[in-house]
């Protein structure tokens, strides 16, 4: 990609950013402010990012049984197949970078992982100790 | 030189007493025939009277009579017609010079809502629950200045409006959470559907 490409992308992703502000503007002008957390944001993008995947699948399956059934436009068809694993793989690594902000935010809002961990096992322990107790009582 | 001053007076109350009642009895004895002829023209309408002067009876009333108007004092029953503009009866001159209503619809008290419900009626109201809806999305609008400003003056103008035309307070609080739940859904589906989506093919395709 050049250098013409790049401002494209740029410009693409300033535009975005500008809608993104100004619908969560409204929200928060409607009440909504605390709703549309970068969360919620990154949870959007991620359902997105696999709605995507899930398009880009259906196709190369209608792809691959073009290929096998019909005899015209193989080498097109095939080309098309091959892009279409690119941006497959291309949507994978996207899907699995907003998983991985996901888990960056959700451990800023835990805290430390182990600690909470160990802490909710002891409640689940608790929980089931007191379940017992009511069990043999009745 | 008494008995003449005194002679005086009873002629001077003599005749002072004698016009009143001579005008008393012109007034009773004008009897007024009205043929009604109304113009077709101006709405004026004449009326053909009959003046009847009755004989006076007594001297002195007799020339009291003569020394006030002696033109009038040709015999007993005489008669004139003549035309004159209708005049007001008494009940008209009575509305005219007063400002108490008379009519019993005047009087009556007003039925709650009736300038409401006819103004009401004139208009759009389903027009206006629109643009009020409209105007109160507007009004919450990300642009400060073209949008909002503009949008808030014009959704005052409509509560004001709807308030008149006796639209309650919690319909138009239900309006406005119907306008509310609208837009976050079209704010939600905008961020998922466009927003979202366009970014991630961005980023696979791109």
């Amino acid at each position: 990609m050049g250098r013409r490409g790049s401002k494209k992308k740029k410009a693409q992703m300033m535009i975005l950013n500008e809608v993104k502000k100004q619908l969560l503007l409204q929200a928060e002008r409607w009440g909504k402010a605390g709703y549309y957390t970068p969360l919620k944001l990154e949870e959007m993008e991620l359902e997105a990012c696999k709605r995507i995947i899930g398009d880009l699948l259906a196709e190369k399956n209608n792809l691959d049984y073009q290929m096998n059934m019909l005899a015209e436009n193989r080498k097109e068809i095939d080309m098309k197949l091959q892009r279409l694993s690119v941006y497959l793989t291309k949507a994978d690594r996207v899907a699995k970078s907003h998983d991985k902000n996901i888990e960056k935010i959700l451990d800023k809002l835990i805290g430390d992982r182990k600690k909470t961990l160990g802490a909710l096992e002891r409640v689940k322990f608790k929980e089931a100790q007191a379940i017992s107790v009511l069990i043999s009582d009745n | 030189m008494s008995e003449l001053t005194n002679v005086h007076s009873d002629l001077a109350s003599a005749k002072f007493y004698g016009s009143r009642s001579e005008q008393a009895k012109q007034q009773e004895a004008l009897k007024q025939a009205v043929k009604q002829d109304p113009s077709t023209t101006t709405g004026i309408q004449w009326a053909q009277t009959q003046a009847v002067q009755q004989a006076q009876s007594g001297e002195q009333a007799a020339q009291v009579a003569n020394a006030a108007k002696p033109a009038d004092a040709k015999g007993a029953n005489a008669q004139s017609e003549s035309y004159d503009i209708v005049q007001p009866n008494l009940e008209d001159v009575a509305m005219l010079t007063t400002t108490v209503s008379t009519n019993e619809s005047e009087v009556a008290a007003s039925k709650a809502g009736m300038v409401r419900r006819f103004v009401a009626g004139r208009l759009n109201m389903g027009a206006l629950e629109t643009s009020y809806k409209e105007y109160f999305k507007k009004s919450k609008s990300h642009n400060l200045l073209l949008e909002r400003f503009m949008a808030n003056v014009k959704f005052s103008a409509m509560k004001m409006l709807m308030s008149a035309l006796g639209v309650s307070a919690e319909e138009q609080v239900q309006m406005q959470a119907e306008v509310r739940e609208e837009a976050l859904k079209e704010i939600d589906s905008k961020l998922q559907n466009d927003w979202a989506y366009t970014k991630a093919m961005m980023d696979i395709t791109g």
